[in-house]
């Protein structure tokens, strides 16, 4: 038979139990045990997204300037390229590549010796973009700048045509055959 | 009985401060989940969406991992979100079979404009890198499945002299392209700090 006291301290203690339990069920919910936890948006910062989404393809995917000369600048032709743009949104392109490669590379840059570039333009350059087809007029970027803008502001299904140069090294020292990638890249104007 | 009672007590508090000491740097992003489509889209390669996000009112110690209003594109019914979703890059595969795509965060040169407002926007600081992250940077997309890519930023109470306005991007590549010409794209973010 318990005492009142008992009774009381045995209560006191229930109680105390019952707390300390929904402090872990609480901080398990919220923390986790590892300790992490999710969070929302802080309040008051907005964050908009325009409703709108870009996909773009080009075509040819290759391109091949064969033998070239010492300070020669062959080039595709006027349009050889097409970009298929289904954006909902109005476009820039910009234009750039990874460098050359080879058995033994040229360097990416303004004709030297081993040392080349390439330019593009564009029908569908825009106000701040190339100045016109056949120009030649933009660089394609190197691996270590930001890509160049070829074409400002497309309109949704314009499809903008594009050519390119190669302006070749002024001398040689191999022969070893130099390919690049160039990436085409569509950002919301 | 006195003993318990102090071993109880001291649980508690403990618990508490485990709770209460939880910081911005405990904070975890969601993972990247998929839509599953069935037919192939109609455009060659991908798509990405949203093309551009502003966040305007951003200070330090701010936490962006949600989107604040539901959002959809009208041309594609499954292009959507809702208030309260994880804030997302979304990529749509047009392949008939899994490609693997990588996202890149990057910021360009020099300062940009957006063309809906004709806002200046200055480079991201470099230290901005550490204050977004994305759930994954590479990922397997099944075909014509529509990947969401989870982004947050959490800008830390340290950081300070940031300009107005400042841009970051984040550029879509897949592995699914060969040949010598291939086709990126690159969503915008564009962030305005609370005068």
């Amino acid at each position: 038979m318990r005492s009142k006291a008992e009774k009381r301290e045995r209560s006191v203690v229930l109680t105390l139990v019952l707390v300390v339990a929904l402090i872990i069920v609480g901080a398990g919910t919220w923390a986790g045990l590892s300790g992490s936890v999710y969070a929302g948006t802080t309040q008051d910062v907005t964050v908009n997204a325009t409703p709108e989404y870009m996909t773009i393809s080009n075509s040819p995917s290759t391109f091949n300037f064969g033998v070239v000369a010492t300070s020669s600048s062959d080039n595709t032709g006027n349009a050889y390229f097409t970009i298929t743009n289904g954006s909902t949104v109005n476009i820039d392109i910009s234009i750039g590549c990874d460098n050359w490669s080879g058995a033994t590379a040229w360097v990416y840059g303004s004709p030297a010796s081993d040392t080349g570039r390439l330019m593009t333009s564009s029908a569908d350059g825009g106000t701040s973009g190339s100045s016109g087809q056949g120009a030649y007029d933009i660089l394609v970027a190197d691996a270590s700048s930001s890509k160049t803008l070829l074409c400002d502001n497309v309109t949704t299904a314009t499809n903008p045509t594009w050519e390119m140069e190669l302006e070749a090294p002024s001398a040689f020292t191999h022969g070893d055959e130099n390919s690049t990638t160039v990436t085409v890249e569509a950002t919301a104007e | 009985m006195k003993r318990l009672l102090i071993i109880l007590s001291l649980v508690g508090i403990l618990l508490v401060g485990c709770v209460t000491s939880v910081g911005l740097e405990d904070i975890e992003i969601a993972s990247p989940w998929f839509t599953y489509l069935d037919e192939k889209p109609d455009f060659q390669t991908f798509s990405v969406y949203p093309a551009k996000v502003s966040i305007g009112e951003l200070y330090p110690e701010a936490v962006v991992d949600t989107w604040t209003s539901d959002g959809w594109i009208e041309e594609n019914p499954n292009y959507k979100w809702q208030k309260g979703d994880p804030t997302t890059i979304n990529i749509h595969s047009a392949y008939s079979e899994p490609i693997l795509f990588v996202l890149t965060y990057y910021v360009m040169d020099s300062e940009t404009v957006d063309g809906g407002t004709g806002l200046t926007y200055e480079p991201a600081p470099k230290a901005a890198r550490a204050w977004v992250t994305l759930a994954t940077t590479s990922i397997v997309i099944p075909p014509y499945a529509i990947a969401h890519v989870p982004i947050m930023i959490i800008i830390p109470e340290s950081a300070e002299d940031l300009p107005r306005r400042w841009e970051f991007r984040i550029r879509v590549s897949d592995t699914g392209q060969t040949g010598q010409v291939v086709a990126d794209s690159t969503s915008r973010w564009l962030i305005t700090m609370r005068e």
